[in-house]
């Protein structure tokens, strides 16, 4: 049996920055990795004669600076949107809404009056995320996790939001449990602006604009934004992969290992302590510290299993809301399709269609009840595929369709199909001649990431990001530290705190904390 | 005809929605001056005609109690055995096909949520009884087990025949084997063609038996035991009668004694099996189980934590509720049961007590009771003594074969 200092499961991106970090200190680290590639659901997949792009995560609000400084990857070529990502918000009937860079910064399509009132509120947004922003670096306060430094650090995040003034403090306590129509009825009056913030703010997430705590999942995205790397998003042509070649190479050079076509198949555990993995393919490897950065729930109750773990621990990780949302809907064409004459197409922008705040609401209705939606809304990129392919001057347009259900009535047989025509139809309104372009298309249901990219339920942040499941409680209370009732098991996925999109951070935290610990 | 059916297996009234056990019909008829009480949803009995009477039916013949409302779990499947060893404290690898244990189970702090008997019917099938509700527990508890788990507590229904004569009626009623039965195991056997389970367990410290069935036989059953038991002083008896019994044998109840940790509110209620005097049941040794991390843990730190302690008391007066004194003066705990032991002739109780390690704290403990005569309270400051429990050991409830009075 081979033996390694630190065996990593699932090359994620987390994955990947824990098994670099820990690499750097002098560890001998294994990645272990199911699929044939690295990159977990950021990888890149052949779709089309030989082309190769990432299936499901194709763009990025942006990666932390902390990851990009510690782990050094500004010497790899990283590509961002240098002059930031506009996102037009479709309207099929009216003329769009052109929403600047900086979620906002300058807006096209609206009134000078209604300009001035969403500026401040725009100012408010980004100062009240000021809270998350704090909160994404710390390991949060857990069972185990009671330190002095780590209750101080909360007091001080507090301390802070306090110190910005009564006032804005308890507009704070106001807002920040409301929904986020609620918030933009009060400012706005311009329907695809409502739409497009209120999308923003649920995109992946189960809750519509009218529910409680929608307000949140716009905070959550726009700390992200503060805190990226220069303040830029990846770039929509390729960012995403050079993020992850940039990861992988950092792991490849502080000599990581890597084993693909390695699912492990269990933990190997004696008494609560876990001693190493057991692969698919009957090949074991031992190690005393293993941090997966696979899903939660696939990691305690697929690798650990319940008979190794509290019946409280499995009730929590069972009770988690992990089914995925979101579907992905890519398609590749002969060149970008021509608009009506009055609008132009840039192949670098992000155009949203969520027509109005009631479009995104009765979208939500159907995903509760496990209904296809009528008039699905959904983000779309288009990016250019690179003239040394046989797909010269070709385009891929990548589509992200909100409130797709994990399980819809009647069965997916039939229903995929519709979803697919629905979403290319509303386009068609508005390119008219898309049809004919269509080389290849593809969707990819929740249901069929949670099986191809061996992640439970087939959800982008492994489980829901609310309010009940964030910081301290992500993903339960008893493990919200990255570590486990497991001695030498952690986990580091986007299950974990804060997790969400290509941020990194949870993986970072996690190796921060396993190198203190074993310091100590 | 239906609506009748109905009628008698639960009153659909609001002024009286209690179940009615399908031995309801028979322990009312042996009402005289009765009280009932709410027992898991069922209309039970406390007294039927006279507790003490009752009570020594228990100990000088023979009493039948229902014990139908008990929450009964059967735990089917391949991997039924294994299961129960997560869930459970003791290693029920170790149980034998046609034994009873006592057992607990824990939450992840290491305390304890109720405790039960576990009936081992084959290898791959059990029965486990207890005083609380507990089915959705089981049922996420048994999440990546192979088995089955059925609340049957609705379905089947049992009787408690507790008392010295019990063997000599059951031998009455054709039963073969009572002679070889040993405490706590069981067999399957009839009665007039009517499938029942026997084990010798019981809630006494006594000889005694319990027998579950269908609900179908029960009449039946109930009918041929009565009747086998006319000579031999069989006397259908209601809680208060049993609970002097097993206050006697020193058993502690769910509740009443602790509490349940999914019912405790305040986190210092919480107990670990050594606060319960039950630390003998864990088995540390064993594999994985809910609480073991925490049990190991509790070992290393000074426990300062309540304890379950037996005593006996100077003086006849009833201590019930009453609070416990050190040195006349520091509180350290209350009576969660007490009787006047017709056994002992002592005034015996079960307390919680906080009393640390230290050897010295368990002398000069004392008990407060206010004592009612005639419409005035009397304080009386009464010397408290710890001893080990059980407060009486009787002969005959393990010898083997038991004796024919």
């Amino acid at each position: 049996m081979k033996s390694y200092d630190v065996i990593v499961i699932g090359a994620g991106h987390n994955g990947l920055i824990v098994a670099s970090k820990l690499a750097a200190s002098g560890r001998r680290v294994l990645l272990l990795e199911a699929g044939e590639t690295y990159g977990g659901m950021a990888r890149s997949e052949v779709l089309f004669k030989g082309f190769q792009a990432p299936e499901l995560a194709s763009n990025a609000i942006g990666i932390s600076k902390d990851v990009v400084q510690d782990l050094g990857l500004s010497k790899y070529e990283l590509l961002f949107n240098e002059d930031g990502l506009k996102t037009v918000g479709l309207s099929i009937e009216n003329e769009n809404v052109v929403f600047g860079s900086n979620f906002g910064k300058s807006i096209e399509g609206i009134t000078e009056n209604e300009f001035k009132r969403w500026k401040e509120l725009r100012e408010k947004f980004f100062n009240q995320s000021h809270l998350f922003q704090r909160l994404a670096s710390q390991i949060p306060i857990g069972r185990n996790q009671k330190t002095f430094g780590s209750k101080a650090s909360l007091f001080l995040t507090a301390a802070k939001l306090r110190l910005q003034g009564k006032e804005q403090f308890q507009e704070l306590l106001r807002m920040i449990t409301m929904c986020i129509a609620d918030l933009v009825e009060e400012e706005l009056e311009t329907s695809s602006l409502k739409g497009l913030i209120s999308f923003d703010s649920t995109l992946g997430i189960k809750l519509g604009p009218r529910s409680p705590t929608s307000y949140l999942g716009l905070l959550y995205k726009l700390s992200q934004m503060k805190d990226s790397y220069q303040g830029k998003s990846l770039s929509i042509q390729g960012g995403v992969t050079s993020f992850i070649n940039a990861l992988f190479k950092s792991a490849e050079e502080n000599g990581v290992d890597f084993v693909f076509k390695g699912k492990v198949s269990s933990l190997i555990i004696t008494d609560s302590v876990v001693t190493g993995v057991k692969l698919e393919n009957g090949v074991e490897y031992s190690a005393k510290t293993i941090v997966s950065s696979i899903s939660p729930v696939n990691t305690f109750l697929d690798l650990v299993g319940p008979q190794n773990l509290e019946t409280d621990l499995t009730r929590r990780i069972q009770a988690l809301r992990y089914s995925g949302n979101t579907s992905k809907l890519n398609i590749i064409l002969e060149e970008l399709p021509k608009l009506h004459s009055s609008q132009n197409l840039d192949a670098h922008y992000r155009y949203v269609y969520a027509p109005s705040l009631e479009a995104v609401e009765s979208n939500f209705n159907s995903l509760k009840y496990n209904e296809l939606p009528s008039d699905p809304n959904f983000e779309m990129y288009f990016s250019k595929i690179s003239s040394d392919s046989s797909l010269n001057g070709a385009v891929m347009a990548s589509i992200c369709i909100q409130n797709t259900p994990y399980s819809v009535k009647g069965g997916w047989k039939n229903s995929k199909e519709v979803l697919m025509n629905k979403v290319i139809s509303t386009i068609q309104k508005w390119a008219p001649e898309i049809k004919k372009g269509i080389l290849f298309k593809s969707l990819l249901l929740p249901h069929e990431t949670e099986k191809k990219y061996f992640v439970a339920g087939g959800h982008w942040h492994h489980s829901e990001l609310q309010i009940d499941s964030l910081y301290s409680l992500r993903p339960a209370f008893d493990v919200s530290d990255y570590s486990t009732p497991i001695d030498g098991l952690f986990i580091c996925g986007a299950g974990t705190h804060p997790g969400g999109n290509l941020f990194g951070l949870s993986g970072l935290n996690a190796a921060k904390k396993i190198l203190r610990e074993s310091i100590k | 005809m239906i609506q009748s059916k109905e009628k008698k297996d639960r009153d659909t009234t609001f002024t009286k929605p209690l179940f009615r056990s399908p031995f309801y019909d028979f322990f009312a008829a042996q009402e005289t001056e009765g009280q009932w009480y709410n027992w898991n949803g069922y209309k039970s009995p406390t007294i039927l005609s006279d507790e003490e009477l009752e009570y020594f039916s228990i100990r000088s013949t023979c009493s039948v109690f229902d014990i139908t409302p008990l929450n009964k779990y059967r735990i089917v499947g391949p991997q039924a055995e294994d299961f129960l060893n997560k869930l459970t404290v003791r290693d029920v690898t170790k149980q034998n096909v046609a034994t009873v244990k006592y057992t607990l189970w824990c939450d992840q702090e290491g305390f304890v949520i109720d405790d039960g008997t576990l009936f081992r019917i084959s290898d791959n099938d059990f029965r486990l009884c207890s005083q609380e509700k507990h089915l959705p527990w089981l049922i996420d508890a048994s999440h990546g087990f192979d088995v089955e788990i059925i609340d049957e507590t609705k379905h089947i229904c049992g009787i408690s025949l507790q008392g010295p004569t019990a063997a000599s009626i059951l031998r009455l009623l054709g039963v073969n084997g009572i002679d070889n039965l040993k405490p706590f195991h069981l067999f399957q056997t009839k009665i007039s063609n009517a499938p029942i389970m026997i084990s010798r367990t019981g809630f006494t410290g006594d000889l005694g038996y319990e027998i579950f069935m269908k609900n179908n036989v029960a009449n039946k059953i109930i009918e041929r035991v009565w009747k086998a038991g006319s000579n031999h002083g069989l006397t259908a008896i209601g809680y208060n009668a049993l609970n002097m019994a097993r206050i006697e044998a020193g058993f502690i109840v769910a509740n009443i004694d602790f509490i349940s940790s999914d019912h405790a509110i305040r986190p210092n209620r919480c107990r670990r099996p050594d606060d319960l005097g039950l630390g003998w049941l864990v088995d540390l040794n064993k594999g994985f189980f809910n609480g073991k991390k925490a049990i190991l843990n509790s070992k290393l730190e000074d426990s300062s934590a309540f304890k379950i302690y037996a005593l006996e008391i100077d003086g006849k007066e009833p201590v019930e509720g009453s609070i416990i004194y050190y040195n006349k003066k520091d509180e350290v705990g209350t009576v969660t049961s007490a009787i006047w032991s017709p056994m002992t002739k002592k005034s015996i109780a079960l307390a919680q007590l906080k009393l640390g390690s230290s050897k010295s704290n368990m002398e000069n403990l004392w008990v407060e009771i206010y004592s009612l005569k005639e419409l005035q309270y009397y304080k009386l400051m009464k010397k408290v003594s710890i001893v080990k429990p059980p407060f009486i050991n009787l002969a005959r409830r393990s010898a083997c074969p038991p004796a024919n009075y």
